[in-house]
């Protein structure tokens, strides 16, 4: 009995991600839509973002179009691939501006990452790089309305650190949950998080826990005060996640922080 | 208290001037590769900014709080400068909302705040205005239509543009502002 | 007041920039308002720093200075309790981060690392320091980077430092707290010894004690339901070959510190009075003698006592669900003469049933019971009576392992019904209720290998159960009188082997 109600909603979430055929209106958009993602993204569908934290006592909601998004980070054999046609990102090249001087810090030169290394998501890469990356791949960083709402699923409330995969949450980080898990209708996807922070377009948006740069208006979301603001106080991967990008400068290289792509469905 | 808070401040500032080092141009925020429009319908480019030290703020046309203390408080200091750093500084605002702040308005708010000659009035596409604000490390999110959560924070820029000091709330201290631009001496060597 | 503050600083600022015009006036202003305000800072010099349970010596600095201090932040799995691990963040290695010590009126420059190899931004917040965040702003740093501030310690006191970036409460969860005493300008009083306890709490997602590497559970920090309350941020960091060692009669000041990040908590030596607390960690000795002493959560108290009277004392949070339970207990070891004028240890023992016909006749029993031999001059008109009290300490202590029908438990608890091992041999079973009884033992053919304790049960109390068990059970053999357990008693004592409260020496 429970088989047969739920064969139908498998099909029905099979066709919207998969691009099945169908006839439904809203079924041929997302086919559409997912036909223009490629082989290595995954088509997120038009939604919602819901800020962390409050306008006042106002929780706002935002709009996010749909995007093809790369399913998972980048790698350093693909940054290699990158900073081949792209001398000015090289580590020896890079200019000061664009980032600090644990730039690219694993590699032993220029175009040698280390080859165990390889299928890894490549870290110690700034925004600029990143972003740099992106725009020469046809597309851009996803922002952070974008990413937290395909990447922000939250945990179950009392195993914070578990994931499906990994329900004692005992990962390579035990954060591991605060840097990315699928949102709810996108479980079924190829979409994966190997465990680092990712940088998003506008990581200098949202002001968390003190740094400078925080203004008068700001001051609220210091601190305690995050709490107050916060959409779900007891989200601490939300929490973490704002607090670490709050923390981020454009010019930072850190070993754990990568990036992947979304490109805009056109 | 107040001088605590100064000294504190002074050494911070000193210790942002010793790490601006050796290889000045790598650091310059004039490498970035955006185009600007002024006020007046001129565009720029910000490495035609060089030979002037420059004192930068992001701000928007409706923003009612901390942005107009900060404009305000820039002015004042651009009347009552010490004579030997008078005429060595130029301002610099940029919005951060390009979609609402035209050319024309940011026309019409030149002339509300009375900004003279020294002032340039900068718009610029969306994208470009994140990227100069995630180099100066200034924090803004739109929250709704005219309304940004933002930092308040001036940045001095030194004649090849690279960051001598960065200040919260710029009329608490314009003692460590004034010098910061002292450290950078005079624009000719005398 | 905050009102007033921000005025006068915008105040300031206009003021300066009106004045600017005048270099050398404003200049001079300056230099003469900071000498009078603060004290001339004389040189720099490196922070002075200890692990728990330890404390930096006195200053005795007569002067302010630059201190420079280091402060590295580590995520690190370390151990929380035996077989537990937990994945730690901390100030230097351990919870809690080093002891600082610098003197008032010192100018602190802080630097914070965040380690590479960290995964979350971090920052610190000094209660000692004043200013916005007490330097969380200031030192907001990403894994990979470093932050420096200064700060002055402007008023002497114990002090906490913790990590504050959001969000605060995971940070002190996992361990990022420590204290800094700043010292007033004429030092602390003068102690022999010194020592810092920090009281913690842990949110595992694991019930206390379940073994592995342990998650930190949101909803259970949420409801300040923590699995673990700990002293310096472990189970047994201050037990066993780790608690602290002291002299009797030395002058002890312990520095306390209460992390949280929700429970307060009430400081008690087992068995010792404060003669001087400086109440939440102030200057001000506020009060003498005092048995228990709030540290409130993100809050300090200093305690100076002198321990008397040698031996082994714990202290806990006399919330004692939290010292039993959860691990918030330590241990005091002072050695030195006994001192039986102050406190005595045990002089008797008997047992206390008020008003029962049953304690008095035993007691009449014991002492009406001088002749050699007493088995069958106590079989007369007290008979019943023993039985009844024979009766009464045996469903008392007895049933717990040996069952009410003196069956025990196959393989675990020898029986004492028909049991050759009880019946053989009466001055034997005297003395295993002397001793108690530990190693393998064969009962009707059975191996037993387990412990049972000394209960510390009078001569009276121990020919009742004896009797009793003796002559119950399907056994039949002779009652034993209290003489005989007293004989039994002082041929133990005589060889030495005076039998152990075995029992008290259990609870420490």
């Amino acid at each position: 009995m429970r088989l047969l109600i739920a064969a139908p909603t498998l099909l029905l979430g099979a066709i919207g991600l998969v691009a099945e055929a169908g006839t439904a209106n809203h079924v041929v958009h997302a086919c559409k839509s997912t036909s223009a993602c490629r082989t290595h993204e995954v088509f997120v569908p038009a939604g919602v973002y819901v800020p962390f934290f409050k306008t006042g006592t106002e929780t706002r909601s935002v709009p996010v179009d749909p995007i093809c998004l790369s399913a998972t980070t980048v790698t350093h054999e693909e940054f290699l691939g990158f900073v081949r046609d792209h001398p000015a990102w090289r580590k020896s090249r890079i200019k000061k501006l664009y980032a600090e001087s644990s730039y690219l810090t694993d590699w032993q030169d220029d175009l040698t990452p280390r080859p165990e290394i390889l299928s890894q998501p490549v870290t110690f890469v700034s925004w600029f790089a990143a972003g740099a990356y992106c725009k020469a791949a046809g597309g851009r960083l996803p922002t952070v309305a974008e990413w937290e709402r395909f990447a922000g699923g939250s945990a179950p409330a009392n195993k914070p650190g578990a994931t499906a995969d990994d329900p004692a949450g005992t990962g390579n980080s035990p954060f591991a949950f605060a840097m990315g898990r699928s949102a709810p209708e996108l479980a079924n996807t190829a979409l994966a998080f190997p465990g680092v922070w990712e940088w998003t377009s506008n990581f200098n948006s949202a002001m968390v826990s003190g740094r400078i740069g925080t203004s008068a208006g700001a001051n609220s979301s210091q601190f305690c005060g995050d709490g107050i603001r916060a959409v779900d106080p007891s989200n601490y991967g939300a929490f973490l996640r704002y607090s670490f990008r709050s923390s981020l400068r454009a010019n930072f290289a850190l070993k754990n922080l990568g990036f992947r792509c979304v490109r805009e469905v056109s | 208290m107040i001088r605590a808070r100064k000294g504190v401040a002074f050494l911070a500032a000193v210790t942002m001037m010793t790490e601006v080092g050796s290889e000045p141009t790598e650091r310059s925020v004039y490498q970035l590769d955006s185009t600007w429009v002024q006020d007046n319908g001129r565009k720029l480019r910000l490495g035609a900014l060089e030979g002037d030290m420059q004192l930068l703020a992001l701000i928007y046309t409706t923003c009612t709080g901390a942005c107009p203390v900060t404009v305000k408080s820039l002015q004042m200091f651009s009347r009552n400068m010490p004579a030997d750093i008078q005429g060595r500084i130029r301002f610099l605002l940029v919005t951060v909302d390009p979609e609402h702040d035209t050319l024309a308005i940011l026309r019409e708010y030149r002339r509300e705040m009375k900004l003279d000659r020294s002032w340039k009035l900068l718009r610029g596409s969306p994208e470009d205005v994140r990227e100069l604000a995630a180099v100066l490390g200034f924090n803004y999110e739109q929250i709704e239509s005219g309304q940004f959560a933002h930092s308040n924070l001036v940045t001095v820029l030194d004649r090849r543009g690279e960051i001598v000091h960065q200040q919260n709330d710029f009329a608490s201290d314009t003692a460590t502002v004034v010098e910061a631009i002292r450290q950078q001496g005079s624009p000719t060597p005398q | 007041m905050k009102q007033f503050v921000l005025f006068a600083v915008a105040a300031f600022g206009f003021l300066s920039t009106a004045q600017a015009g005048f270099p050398d006036a404003s200049a001079a202003l300056g230099t003469t308002r900071a000498s009078a305000e603060f004290d001339e800072i004389r040189g720099e010099e490196r922070a002075v720093v200890t692990s728990a349970p330890f404390v930096p010596p006195p200053l005795n600095r007569r002067h302010a200075t630059k201190v420079l201090l280091d402060v590295e932040v580590k995520e690190h799995t370390k151990v929380l309790a035996d077989g537990v691990t937990y994945t730690y963040w901390t100030f230097g290695d351990d919870a809690p981060g080093q002891f600082i010590r610098v003197r008032e009126g010192d100018l602190v420059q802080t630097k914070i690392s965040n380690h590479p190899d960290n995964s979350v931004a971090h920052n610190i917040d000094f209660h000692s320091a004043t200013g916005p965040g007490g330097g969380g702003e200031a030192s907001f740093v990403a894994p990979g980077h470093s932050a420096t501030f200064t700060w002055r310690a402007m008023r002497a006191g114990l002090y906490l430092y913790h990590c504050v970036a959001a969000p605060a409460g995971l940070h002190l969860a996992n361990g990022m707290y420590g204290l800094i005493l700043v010292e007033p300008k004429q030092g602390m009083p003068k102690v022999d010894k010194e020592f810092f306890i920090v009281q913690g709490e842990f949110y595992t997602n694991g019930a206390y004690g379940e073994r592995g590497n342990q998650q930190f559970d949101m909803s259970k920090a949420v409801r300040e339901q923590p699995e673990y309350v700990v002293f310096n941020g472990r189970v047994g960091a201050l037990m066993g070959e780790n608690a602290l060692r002291m002299k009797a009669g030395e002058s002890v000041r312990l520095y306390l510190g209460n992390a949280g990040p929700a429970l307060m908590s009430s400081f008690h030596i087992v068995g010792e009075i404060f003669d001087d607390v400086y109440g939440e960690g102030g200057t001000k000795v506020n009060q003498h003698n005092v048995q228990t002493t709030v540290v409130p959560v993100g809050g300090s108290a200093m305690v100076d006592f002198v321990m008397d009277v040698p031996g082994a004392y714990q202290f806990v949070d006399h919330s004692m669900f939290r010292a039993f339970n959860k691990g918030a207990m330590g241990a005091i070891e002072v050695e030195g003469p006994v001192r039986p004028e102050i406190f005595s240890g045990r002089q008797s023992q008997e047992i206390f049933n008020p008003g029962t016909r049953l304690q008095r006749v035993a007691a009449v029993t014991t002492s009406a019971a001088p002749a050699p031999k007493p088995a069958q001059q106590v079989a007369s008109s007290a008979d019943s009576a023993i039985h009844a009290q024979g009766k009464e300490v045996y469903e008392k202590i007895c049933t717990v392992c040996h069952q009410s029908d003196g069956r025990g438990m196959a393989g675990v608890f020898p029986p004492l019904a028909k049991s050759d091992y009880l019946m053989h041999d009466s001055e034997r079973a005297i003395r295993v209720l002397l001793e108690g009884l530990q190693g393998p033992i064969t009962v009707n053919g059975q191996t037993f290998n387990g412990v049972m304790p000394n209960f510390s049960l009078s001569d009276a109390e121990i020919a009742a159960v004896l009797s009793y068990v003796r002559t119950n059970f399907g056994n039949s053999g002779a009652p034993v009188a209290a003489v005989d357990v007293q004989r039994v008693r002082a041929l133990l004592a005589k060889a030495g082997s005076e039998p152990k409260d075995r029992t008290a020496s259990d609870r420490r």
